[in-house]
């Protein structure tokens, strides 16, 4: 019985690890949103089931570098900012999904991500929106 | 034509001019109409790919501290499993990634959150990666650890998960 049970831990560990081990991978694109309307193409390059939400967030510096805080914003704040459908969905191993977006008129800087918990790691690819005047300042 | 000309000689005329004017409208019709190949369109866009293996986390016995390092000395329940990072992208100088210190969610909050990426050492800051020149990083070992002064310096009972968030980002300089 003890051997048994022994044997059963084995296994579940073994699957626990081999779980851990596996690679997932996600992609999108672009990577910046430069028309108000467009669409954004989400992939999953990995042989594994992954689900991805599509997250809007502000903007941070790190190192001098920016790229998008930590915490999403509501919903309800997100909604004013960029209309996405569907938001939430599943994708498939070698499966992409292109989700039409629209950015609503005069718009702060922000990032719209591709997320995905992935074990340890959760990977978010990020797609920057930049308001008018941000990008006014950028011209010579 | 000049109006001197005898019959015989316009219609001299006209059979020289039709031998002179026979060859060219012979080879336009060789040629034919013209031809276009069509190719389909492409979309230019700039893309980044990550791609992540899941590691697992092991405490030490005392249980003071939380890790996927099994390179830490102590005595530890579980099995402590790296994670890694990949990034595969078309991005120039200006592609990021930035890897933020990770979350512990448990019975007992820690007091310190570290990551480790590579062969670095254990910081609670966010730290960013450069991309190779070909737009790519390669596979990179990330760590985590925990500690608490909490409950007496140890982690309750209970199920503990740890997240540490990788973000790719273009136009980081801007």
């Amino acid at each position: 019985m003890m051997q048994t049970a022994k044997a059963l831990a084995g296994c579940l560990g073994a699957a626990v690890l081999l779980a851990a081990n596996h690679a997932q991978a996600l992609g999108l694109a672009p990577l910046l949103l430069e028309q108000r309307r467009g669409v954004l193409q989400v992939s999953n390059t990995s042989d594994r089931l992954q689900r991805v939400e599509l997250q809007v967030f502000r903007v941070r510096q790190v190192q001098g570098r920016s790229t998008a805080e930590l915490t999403p914003l509501p919903p309800a704040e997100a909604e004013a900012l960029i209309r996405l459908r569907p938001s939430v969905f599943r994708l498939g191993p070698g499966a992409s999904r292109v989700i039409a977006y629209s950015v609503a008129q005069d718009q702060p800087s922000f990032y719209v991500c591709g997320t995905s918990l992935q074990g340890l790691v959760q990977a978010r690819i990020c797609s920057r929106w930049r308001s008018v005047s941000a990008s006014a300042r950028r011209q010579p | 034509m000049p109006s001197s000309l005898t019959p015989l000689q316009r219609i001299g005329h006209a059979a020289l001019l039709s031998l002179v004017l026979l060859p060219s409208t012979s080879i336009a019709a060789t040629i034919g109409a013209s031809q276009t190949v069509d190719f389909s369109p492409t979309v230019v866009n700039n893309f980044c790919d990550i791609t992540t293996t899941g590691g697992s986390l092991a405490v030490e016995r005392k249980r003071g501290l939380i890790t996927s390092d099994s390179s830490l000395s102590g005595t530890f329940n579980g099995t402590q499993t790296l994670g890694t990072i990949a990034v595969v992208s078309n991005l120039t100088s200006a592609g990021t990634v930035i890897v933020d210190p990770p979350k512990l969610s448990g019975g007992t909050a820690a007091t310190t959150s570290e990551v480790k990426l590579g062969n670095g050492s254990y910081s609670s800051t966010a730290q960013s990666l450069n991309l190779g020149n070909d737009g790519n990083l390669p596979s990179t070992n990330l760590h985590v650890r925990f500690s608490t002064t909490s409950n007496g310096n140890k982690f309750a009972n209970g199920t503990y998960n740890a997240v540490a968030t990788v973000t790719c980002t273009d136009d980081a300089n801007r």
